[in-house]
């Protein structure tokens, strides 16, 4: 009678699909992805037996790096999401809970950082950390604790009014055991939704990243990068772009199905109780 | 006891949700002109009633009725569509909250005509303009500031007296409150419940009450039903019904409210446990593990007594324990 | 001669509601309580009565150390509050507990009732073994008269009746000295209320307890307090016994308020 909840269930599947071939990179590859072979270079996606998903200029198998790369890709956003999320919970905490100067100052910060574009931010940042993998994990590490701050902070400013805050005020609870054991439990599934949101956009960060050359560096394969030397031959090859495309696009929009799911049987439910 | 044609006559009303029984076997009738006083306290299925009533149950809750007639019209066979009309037309709510109706962001003005201009098919000015002249009539001395304000701009009271007049919209046979006065100061409550009577008197519209405080019911209403755990456990006049209570559970009511005469240091009537969620399904009375005088004889079928003049009861021995009480 | 345990004196608390809007300076106030001076003796039951607004509830809160007022102080057995040293505070904190309006509201609806029993006698640091922590729970559960099997269960699944309880027994277990309660009963079914007042008073003669108790039900106040005193916009119109109050009000509000409440009472009394 209630209706399925279709976010988190399209979410799941298109994430499981991705999570599945990240793990089976580890046990089977159906070639080496790095490993060049001119002879069998622009392969239709179908044309050759084993090569599911054609091989690209350079002869490499698309299956195969797809595989590989969703591992750096799922690595970078977890890395730097989880990375940003715990410093953006401790900077919104110990902010809205000491206030004063220190928690104008902190607020500030943070808005200003929510000033800039995500995408921006973290070219900005990978100019002064570096360029490859962890430059990436780092920029946008950096720029993913900011929504996690806000909510944090606003979280607790509101909860504050709450009738359970003030009677355990009453009885003496201090400000950690008011974090842990209070304000925890009514943070706990916003920031669950917060994170897998945040996932997705950090894998379109690093998409974006990569397909400039800041991100992942040749020959390792991330799908951004795979788009990016596929877009000489787009028009020729449409084949080499759609592959990593639809990789990026179902990751993504997982992660974010997923985290509307989560919003809807997670907050939505408790707020109408 | 009917004092005109009867708007509202429902029988063996039977409410239930997914899980359990709210509501068993309600027999009502609403009677033109009439005040009628519904009591009774949290979980006694009040609320449900009157929602079932203007057919805005919750989400997994059903029922089923022998006879559910509205206006003329048999409601069991009506669409939901028309049965929505029915209500809009002649029934009035005036809700225990007093923000419930009120839109915060929209002006009194953008939002009092509404169910006037959709069921009426009257013009937004001519709403306006009825509008204007009920606010007056409910005590407004400058109804052109008010309909000019938000809601949040005025206080409880008087956005009790603009929902009473939204109720009184679509010229209601019936004005419904839902607890009207609870969220409101003592003062501010004799105001209203005396705006109800004066309505009542002007306009012949039939008032029914809903509330939990016995003193206000007995004041204001001329029929007073008790409700229990879902059922109808007495009704009658309010004059006898609060003379000579005849069910328990009524007179235990009426005990435990600490009177003004009452000595510091003497113990309140209590009413041992709690009000059942769960059971109420059987036939068997319900208020009997609570009851000071239940036997066997009240964990058979329960039968409603007779007690003439209007007064009936639902108890295997009523006016047991005489007619003292507290 | 009784003691004092509780004074408050000219208390005085103000909300800013209008701002400068750059320099951010205070234009308008609006004055909750002005001027009340009350003493809670030992042993009684101090009630305070008025309507919404009338700032008994923040009264209540300045009294307990809950909020700070914008002026006049609060002595706890003879010492200003703000003067007390760490210990000299936590005794005070432990000595004066709360039972609110909204019973579920008051508590922490992801904990066990058995946890939030326990929680002031952890937080005031009373008793650090968890095992007699969760033995006093026991305890006070049945003293309140609630059965064991409610402390297993979470907030959400209990009634408000049996909810208050629980706030009672929380209360009362770190042996205070006095118990403000805020509008304690008047969420609550009449029945239900009889339940609770009946307790109150039960655990009072049982363990000598002070009650502050604030409502605005006139009826309720009277049958539970030793002395009354009447707000309305944050002053004290009129103090003393409840037969001194009630049978012979001096101000025209106690009698607006006392013919409010007794014309709604069931006539069957007379």
């Amino acid at each position: 009678m209630k209706k399925p909840n279709w976010n988190l269930v399209l979410g799941c599947a298109l994430l499981l699909i991705v999570i599945a071939a990240c793990l089976l990179s580890f046990f089977y590859l159906p070639y080496p992805p790095n490993v060049m072979d001119n002879a069998h270079a622009y392969l239709q996606p179908g044309q050759a037996a084993g090569h599911l998903l054609g091989t690209d200029q350079y002869g490499r198998d698309i299956l195969s790096r797809i595989m590989v790369g969703s591992r750096t890709v799922l690595l970078i956003g977890f890395v730097s999401v989880s990375g940003g999320a715990v410093c953006g919970c401790v900077l919104g905490a110990s902010a809205a809970m000491i206030k004063g100067i220190y928690g104008s100052i902190v607020m500030r910060a943070i808005e200003g950082l929510m000033a800039f574009p995500g995408t921006l931010l973290a070219l900005m940042l990978v100019a002064v950390v570096g360029r490859g993998q962890w430059g990436a994990i780092l920029a946008i590490g950096i720029y993913t604790i900011a929504p996690f701050a806000r909510l944090v902070y606003t979280l607790i400013l509101e909860s504050e009014s709450l009738l359970c805050i003030k009677a355990a005020r009453s009885f003496g609870t201090g400000p950690l055991r008011l974090l842990s054991h209070y304000y925890l439990p009514v943070l706990l599934p916003r920031l669950l939704t917060q994170f897998s949101a945040s996932v997705g956009s950090a894998i379109m960060t690093e998409a974006a990243l990569s397909f400039l050359g800041l991100g992942v560096q040749p020959p390792n394969a991330s799908w951004g990068l795979m788009l990016s030397e596929a877009k000489q031959y787009a028009l020729l090859y449409p084949y080499l772009a759609v592959a990593p495309g639809a990789a990026i696009f179902m990751a993504v929009l997982g992660f974010h199905l997923l985290s509307d799911g989560l919003n809807d049987i997670l907050i939505t439910r408790r707020s109408e109780q | 006891m009917s004092e005109g044609r009867k708007l509202v006559s429902i029988r063996g009303l039977t409410v239930s949700s997914a899980h359990r029984v709210l509501i068993k076997s309600l027999d009502l009738d609403i009677a033109q002109g009439e005040l009628l006083g519904i009591a009774g306290e949290s979980g006694s299925g009040k609320t449900m009633l009157m929602r079932t009533l203007l057919n805005i149950p919750p989400e997994d809750v059903h029922f089923k009725a022998d006879a559910l007639q509205m206006f003329g019209a048999d409601c069991l066979h009506l669409s939901d569509t028309d049965w929505r009309r029915t209500v809009g037309n002649h029934i009035g709510f005036v809700p225990q909250n007093t923000m419930f109706y009120l839109h915060p962001m929209l002006r009194i003005r953008q939002q009092i005509a509404d169910s006037y201009v959709s069921h009426r098919k009257g013009t937004l000015r001519q709403g306006l303009a009825r509008a204007e002249a009920l606010l007056r009539e409910v005590g407004f001395d400058d109804p052109e500031r008010v309909l000019n304000s938000y809601a949040w701009e005025l206080s409880g009271g008087m956005r009790q007296r603009v929902n009473i007049a939204m109720a009184l919209m679509n010229s209601p046979e019936l004005l419904i409150a839902d607890e009207p006065t609870t969220a409101l100061d003592c003062a501010i409550q004799r105001q209203i419940m005396d705006l109800f009577m004066k309505i009542s008197r002007d306009t012949g519209i039939a008032v029914v009450m809903i509330s939990h405080d016995l003193g206000m019911l007995q004041q204001y209403s001329r029929r007073t039903l008790v409700m229990y755990a879902g059922r109808m456990v007495e009704s009658g006049s309010t004059e006898t019904l609060f003379c000579t209570p005849a069910h328990p559970y009524t007179r235990a009511l009426m005990g435990v409210i600490p009177s003004l005469s009452l000595q510091a240091g003497q113990r309140l009537a209590e009413i041992p446990g709690y009000v059942p969620d769960s059971g109420r399904e059987t036939d068997a009375c319900i208020f009997a593990p609570r009851c000071p005088y239940a036997g066997a004889e009240c964990s058979t079928a329960l039968q409603e007594q007779d007690l003439g003049g209007g007064h009936s009861c639902l108890c295997a021995k009523p006016g047991i324990g005489g007619h003292d009480h507290g | 001669m009784a003691e004092i345990l509780l004074q408050g004196q000219e208390l005085v608390k103000q909300f800013p509601v209008q701002k400068a809007p750059f320099t951010g300076r205070v234009l308008k106030n609006f004055t909750a309580v002005d001027g009340v001076s009350l003493e809670l003796y030992r042993g009684e039951t101090l009630g305070i009565v008025g309507e919404s607004g009338s700032g008994k509830s923040t009264t209540g809160e300045i009294l307990g150390g809950l909020q700070q007022p914008t002026g006049g102080r609060v002595l706890y057995k003879g010492k200003d509050i703000r003067t007390l040293s760490r210990q000299e505070y936590r005794e005070f904190r432990r000595n004066v507990q709360y039972v609110f309006q909204d019973p579920k509201g008051s508590m922490n609806a992801s904990e066990r009732i058995e946890n939030i029993l326990a929680e002031p006698l952890l937080t005031l640091q009373i008793e650090p073994d968890a095992q007699k922590r969760t033995e006093r729970a026991r305890e006070m559960c049945s003293l309140v008269g609630l059965e064991e099997s409610v402390l297993r269960k979470f907030p959400g699944e209990l009634s408000g009746g049996q909810c208050q309880r629980v706030a009672i027994a929380r209360a009362l277990i770190s042996e205070p000295e006095i118990v403000v309660c805020d509008e304690a009963v008047s969420a609550l079914d009449v029945s239900v209320q009889a339940q609770i007042l009946n307790l109150l008073n039960d655990l009072q003669k049982r363990l000598q307890v002070s009650y502050l108790f604030i409502s605005h039900d006139i009826s309720v106040v009277n049958y539970m307090a030793d002395r009354i005193a009447v707000m309305l916009h944050g002053k004290i119109i009129e103090q003393g016994s409840p037969e001194a109050v009630l049978q012979n009000p001096r101000n025209a509000y106690t009698r607006q308020l006392l013919d409010c409440s007794f014309a709604k009472k069931a006539n069957h009394e007379l």
